[in-house]
């Protein structure tokens, strides 16, 4: 066996024992390395079943997030990772995160599998100020346009689903996510998993309120219908105008988003992107348009020069070898 | 061979972009800026040149009168004439150079060189050391000087020390005090002194305020003669100060950093000062004819000890309130009618704007940053009666007391009992010192009548006229659910309803406990 061979060898059975190991993954329990979390896949399932029954829905649904009220706790997260059933630690050593030394906080962290929300936290004044981050839900999503599968739906109740049955794992939406969302479970290579929030749709559409909205210790999370909790937002800041700036952070950003945000301080300062009015997808639409219709007129007159130029070539060589 | 030279191409072109961009994406260096200048003043007339050639030339002036003084053997008061020049009564005026076109660039600059190189030369002639004399551009506009910026703080002729000149001149107001006659033709008589028309300087010569009709006449004509604050202080203050140290006398300061110290008097060291007399009742009443509600009455004189200045309500004359804005408003006052003037939420110089930057302060803030201010529309008949009383005496208020047998010492929460140890709340300590803090306060004093008023802090929103029937107040478990309540959006459940009510206070109070989430409720251990 010389050199060359041994490497193909042990490649194939490399390789073997890969494909072998995941395509029974699922029987398996609990892997260190991936956290198997089928929280969006039921989500899905769910959307499915209920658009065979053709329940009508008048208006999305929204979260209303009062930054000036977070004490960070952390509770949602734990709540969060509680119902989707993500790895999860007791709910203590959340709380305590606030007062230890060092601490979750000190730097500011981002979504990622097993971990739909995170709190950060900011300074301003000296005085903590703590954000929530997840999926925001826009009613014009950047993920869903850049999926070439169509593995994300926009439901009618302002979740926005994603489909780990269709998704081939290329990850255009995280790119595309101008909020930083979509999380990847970078383990598996064969069962592409894209993990984000998903609003709770299986709660909500059973009428209770997300997990992270029932577990806030200090209503900095209220749920209900968007323009209910616009006009709330609006009253409040209304009522306190010294207390809070004058936005409601997602009331327009990128085309409306169904988590809306209230503060004290410029979202600048609280790592949420200035985005203006046009919804992200906006930005590619026409060109992907003119890439559909390029497709589309020029596929033809392309091919048939494709197998011209073969033709030729061919006819060529033949000609050279006839000589 | 040709690879090599392919290599050697794409290391120079990609030096070439790297030096490109540093040029590009490196940050300008912002000026250093010198606080404590020590006597020296920066030339460089923005408002005619623009931004110069060679930047800017920092002055020494102590240093000039010194060499000056030394050279020409006077005294330092005497020698101001030299570079500057003096009006027909012996006034100086603080330019340099003497009589040129300050409008005109050209001119300017030549009349600097000329001047400044004239004096230089003349020294070096007689062998005495002197500055630079030969036209060398970076002599003077030293590359440094580009990166210094030179700042002297504001200077603030406060109360203390109007009281000092004031005393000094034996109440003689004409010394400083002056007024513009617009009508007046003969403009060498337009500026007099009338008594009892004394303001501030700042009416007049400020000209970066926006004035009313009647003031900006004047306002304009003091822009066309270039007398902002600047330069109406320095020749009022400093010719005063120079004339009197030539006489022998005792003068005030005529160097820089005596006046702009960086240092300023608060309120509380002004508490003693007398105020100036200028006939300003000491307690008036606020009585307007054709107005709707009762007269107030206004205790004039302790507001003067809780300013600084009269123009924090005085803004634009040092006249009545009323003699400017009307009941319906009209050009004289900005057609800011006088309820505005009075009740505006967002004037620093309106009574109720400026009582409520004071509720700002850390001891009030802990209630009244959940106590949404009250508007003159949504007002009630209690409110407006507090001041409103159309009594020409102030009401006596008496401080506040805690009926000691109706309030609870301590309150215990036990509504998470399945995860926390109960909270023991110190209810009694609690409202001894928010009804200690009101009581240290003249304006909580007069606002707060009642103790209930302080019960309202933490038992808000509640019908006052039902509860002073019953016993207790409501508590918060009343109004707040425990769980989801979706028939009210906007009100908190009872755990939030805690939280935001102590974190916020507290943390608003600047009270130094609790810090941790355990200080409050402990853990259960199980």
């Amino acid at each position: 066996m010389n050199r060359r061979e041994f490497f193909k060898r042990s490649l194939t059975i490399a390789g073997s024992l890969l494909i072998a190991r995941n395509s029974n993954a699922s029987d398996q329990p609990l892997s260190v390395y991936s956290t198997q979390n089928k929280a969006n896949k039921k989500n899905w399932e769910k959307f499915e079943e209920l658009k065979k029954t053709n329940s009508q829905i008048d208006e999305s649904y929204a979260v209303l997030v009062d930054i000036t009220k977070c004490i960070g706790c952390r509770r949602c997260e734990w709540a969060c990772n509680e119902w989707n059933k993500n790895p999860n630690r007791p709910v203590k050593e959340f709380e305590a995160s606030k007062d230890e030394k060092p601490s979750v906080f000190d730097r500011v962290r981002r979504t990622h599998a097993g971990e739909f929300t995170v709190v950060n936290r900011f300074h301003s004044k000296n005085k903590p100020v703590y954000v929530k981050k997840q999926c925001m839900h826009c009613a014009e999503a950047a993920c869903l346009n850049a999926c070439f599968v169509d593995a994300f739906k926009k439901t009618p109740q302002g979740a926005v689903l994603y489909n780990p049955s269709l998704c081939v794992g290329c990850r255009y939406c995280m790119i595309a996510c101008p909020f930083d969302i979509p999380a990847y479970e970078y383990y598996n290579a064969l069962t592409p998993q894209i993990t984000k929030c998903t609003m709770c749709f299986d709660r909500v559409t059973d009428g209770k309120v997300p997990a992270c909205v029932e577990s806030c210790t200090s209503d900095a999370l209220i749920f209900g219908k968007r323009s209910e909790m616009l006009k709330l937002a609006y009253n409040t800041i209304n009522k306190n105008p010294e207390r809070y700036i004058n936005h409601v952070y997602g009331e327009h950003e990128a085309g409306g988003t169904n988590w809306l945000y209230i503060s004290q301080i410029p979202f600048e300062k609280l790592g949420f992107p200035e985005l203006d009015k046009t919804p992200i997808p906006a930005h590619s639409k026409s060109f992907l348009f003119t890439v559909k219709v390029l497709e589309v007129v020029a596929a033809a007159p392309l091919v048939w020069g494709a197998y011209y130029m073969i033709s030729k070539n061919r006819s060529k060589k033949e000609g050279k070898k006839d000589e | 061979m040709k690879r090599s030279i392919f290599i050697i191409i794409v290391f120079v072109l990609s030096g070439l972009i790297l030096v490109q961009a540093r040029n590009i994406y490196s940050v300008k260096e912002k000026p250093q800026t010198i606080k404590s200048p020590a006597n020296k003043i920066s030339i460089a007339h923005k408002e005619v040149f623009g931004s110069l050639e060679y930047g800017r030339v920092i002055f020494e002036h102590q240093k000039h009168i010194d060499s000056l003084s030394k050279v020409l053997k006077k005294s330092d008061s005497s020698i101001c004439s030299e570079c500057h020049s003096q009006n027909k009564y012996g006034d100086f005026i603080f330019d340099f150079p003497k009589d040129v076109d300050r409008k005109n660039p050209e001119s300017l600059k030549n009349a600097y060189h000329k001047e400044c190189l004239k004096c230089h030369q003349k020294l070096n002639i007689q062998k005495q050391k002197s500055g630079p004399t030969i036209l060398s551009c970076r002599d003077c506009h030293k590359k440094d000087y580009e990166k210094t910026e030179i700042k002297y703080s504001v200077f603030e002729f406060d109360f203390a020390l109007h009281d000092k000149h004031v005393k000094k001149h034996n109440k003689d107001c004409s010394l400083c005090h002056h007024i513009y006659d617009v009508e007046e033709k003969n403009k060498e008589l337009a500026l007099f002194y009338e008594k009892g028309t004394e303001q501030s300087c700042h009416y007049c010569h400020d000209l970066n305020q926006k004035r009313g009709p009647e003031l900006s006449k004047i306002v304009k004509i003091a822009k066309e003669r270039d007398l902002n604050m600047e330069r109406a202080c320095h020749t009022l203050c400093l010719n005063c100060h120079l004339s009197n140290k030539e006489q022998g006398k005792q003068a005030g300061p005529v160097v820089c950093s005596k006046c702009h110290t960086e240092k300023y008097k608060t309120v509380e060291d002004l508490k003693d000062i007398p105020r100036p007399e200028r006939e300003q009742p000491q307690k008036a009443f606020i009585n307007i004819e054709d107005a709707k509600m009762k007269g107030v009455a206004f205790d004039h004189s302790f507001h003067e000890k809780n300013n600084k200045t009269c123009r924090e309500c005085h803004h634009e004359t040092l006249r009545a309130c009323k003699d400017c804005h009307t009941v319906k408003g009209d050009e004289k006052g900005g057609f800011v009618n006088l309820l505005t003037a009075y009740h505006s939420l967002n004037s620093k110089n309106s009574c109720q704007g400026c009582h409520r930057t004071a509720m700002n302060k850390n001891d009030c803030y802990g209630c009244h940053y959940f106590i949404s201010p009250v508007t003159t529309e949504i007002a009630n008949k209690e409110v407006c009666k507090r001041c409103h009383t159309g009594k020409k005496e102030i009401e006596k208020v008496s401080l506040l007391t805690i009926p000691s047998e109706r309030v609870k010492k301590a309150v215990v929460i036990k509504h998470i009992e399945k995860e926390f140890e109960a909270t023991k709340m110190p209810h009694y300590k609690m409202i001894q010192k928010l009804t200690d803090v009101s009581n240290q306060s003249k304006l909580a004093t007069y606002f707060h009548r009642d103790i209930t008023t302080i019960c309202r802090g933490c038992h808000h929103k509640s019908k006052q006229d039902a509860e002073a029937k019953k016993d207790n107040p409501p508590i918060c478990v009343s109004c707040h659910s425990v769980s989801f309540d979706s028939n009210a959006l906007g009100r908190p459940r009872l755990e939030s309803a805690y939280h935001t009510m102590c974190i916020k206070c507290h943390e608003n109070m600047k009270l130094e406990k609790p810090k941790k989430c355990t200080e409050c409720h402990e853990r259960k251990k199980n």
